[in-house]
């Protein structure tokens, strides 16, 4: 009895290295992304669809880290990036049945889904739509994504 | 460390940035300076960066030019140059400070010890009738690590050799149990030393 709790203890934990293993695989993607966007002399504008995506993308893993972290979010349940668009009440309805725990009760709820709303907002616009002429817009992505990292690593440790 | 340098290099990042921003003022700044902790390459995540832009225009005409800097400093944060640092976890808040430096005694005090010139006009530091521009470290040993320091400071014997100290090697004087008179060239190298000691110290500038 006591030999088989405590392989189904170490399967847990595998299990849930895993899962946020996942994500912090995307999350690096979502950097290198940024990174050689940032670092091209011809600037970001060339890098549009390949920006508002994976900031996108990487706002919707930080947050799912955030929950395994805190380990509220129920077993194979997932966040959908498109649920960011929702203004606040919405969203925390949506949220609220995937967690384990009361969503205004997380520590910087939100401020996270503000950013993330933010990040969201008008994603498929600029991924789809035409190109902008002026990369202010990008930049402001960006620097939410990073705002975004910021106050989840200062929640949940180094990701 | 390496962050702290990281920080001292955003600090001089930004405040370049923000003087290209401000060409048409630019007549009127008579120094932009990068001053206190990130300077000194002692900036942690929670470090502001300080700038001082020193003018001696009226205050009302201050005032214009604060909110250009203002602005500048916003616009920074969403820089390519700023976004870079923040992707490595560099992103300090800005604050500045616009003025006559001659009348912020304090400031100018911590300006001296710490503060880098990003933009200004050339100065030998050296004022007029032949007078020598110095300055006085006053400090305070604490801890166990007296004695090393003191070694560097004021030298010492070894057998039959004698090995000169800091003041002595940078043409300083000795003035007092726990105070020195510095040429201000030297400056930099006196702050080193106490701070790699970690002793706390003063700074009184004396020209003689």
């Amino acid at each position: 009895m006591t030999r088989l709790q405590v392989n189904e203890g170490v399967v847990k934990t595998a299990g849930f290295n895993m899962q946020t293993e996942k994500h912090l695989e995307a999350l690096k993607e979502t950097d290198k992304t940024l990174k050689v966007a940032l670092d091209d002399p011809e600037g970001l504008l060339g890098h549009q669809r390949r920006i508002v995506f994976m900031v996108s993308v990487g706002a919707q893993q930080l947050i799912e880290v955030y929950f395994h972290r805190l380990n509220i979010i129920k077993p194979g349940a997932q966040v959908k990036h498109d649920w960011f668009k929702l203004v606040e009440n919405n969203l925390k309805e949506r949220l609220s049945p995937i967690l384990t725990k009361s969503v205004n009760s997380i520590p910087k709820i939100d401020q996270i889904l503000y950013l993330a709303n933010k990040i969201e907002s008008d994603r498929n616009d600029l991924v789809y739509g035409a190109p902008l002429k002026d990369d202010k817009k990008l930049k402001e992505k960006i620097d939410d994504f990073l705002e975004l990292k910021k106050i989840i690593k200062e929640q949940a440790g180094d990701l | 460390m390496i962050f702290a340098e990281e920080v001292k290099l955003y600090g001089i990042a930004c405040g370049h940035y923000v003087i290209s921003q401000i060409p048409k003022y630019l007549d009127l700044i008579d120094n932009v300076i990068f001053f206190g902790s990130s300077a000194q390459r002692r900036g942690a995540e929670n470090s502001d960066i300080d700038l001082f832009f020193d003018t001696k225009v009226s205050r009302k005409k201050a005032g214009t030019i604060k909110s250009a800097i203002k602005k500048a400093v916003s616009d920074f944060r969403l820089s390519k140059e700023a976004l870079k640092f923040k992707m490595a976890e560099v992103s300090n808040e800005i604050s500045f400070f616009v003025g006559n430096l001659d009348e912020w005694a304090d400031l100018k005090r911590s300006i001296l010890s710490t503060g880098i010139v990003l933009y200004g006009k050339y100065s030998s530091q050296q004022p007029k009738a032949g007078l020598k521009y110095n300055i006085i470290i006053i400090w305070e040993v604490v801890g166990t690590k007296r004695g090393g320091f003191l070694n560097k400071m004021y030298g010492y014997k070894s057998g039959s050799k004698k090995y000169k100290g800091f003041i002595e090697k940078s043409g300083g004087l000795r003035i007092g149990k726990s105070a020195a008179m510095i040429p201000i060239k030297h400056k930099d190298e006196a702050f080193k030393i106490i701070e790699g000691y970690g002793f706390p110290y003063r700074v009184i500038e004396v020209f003689n």
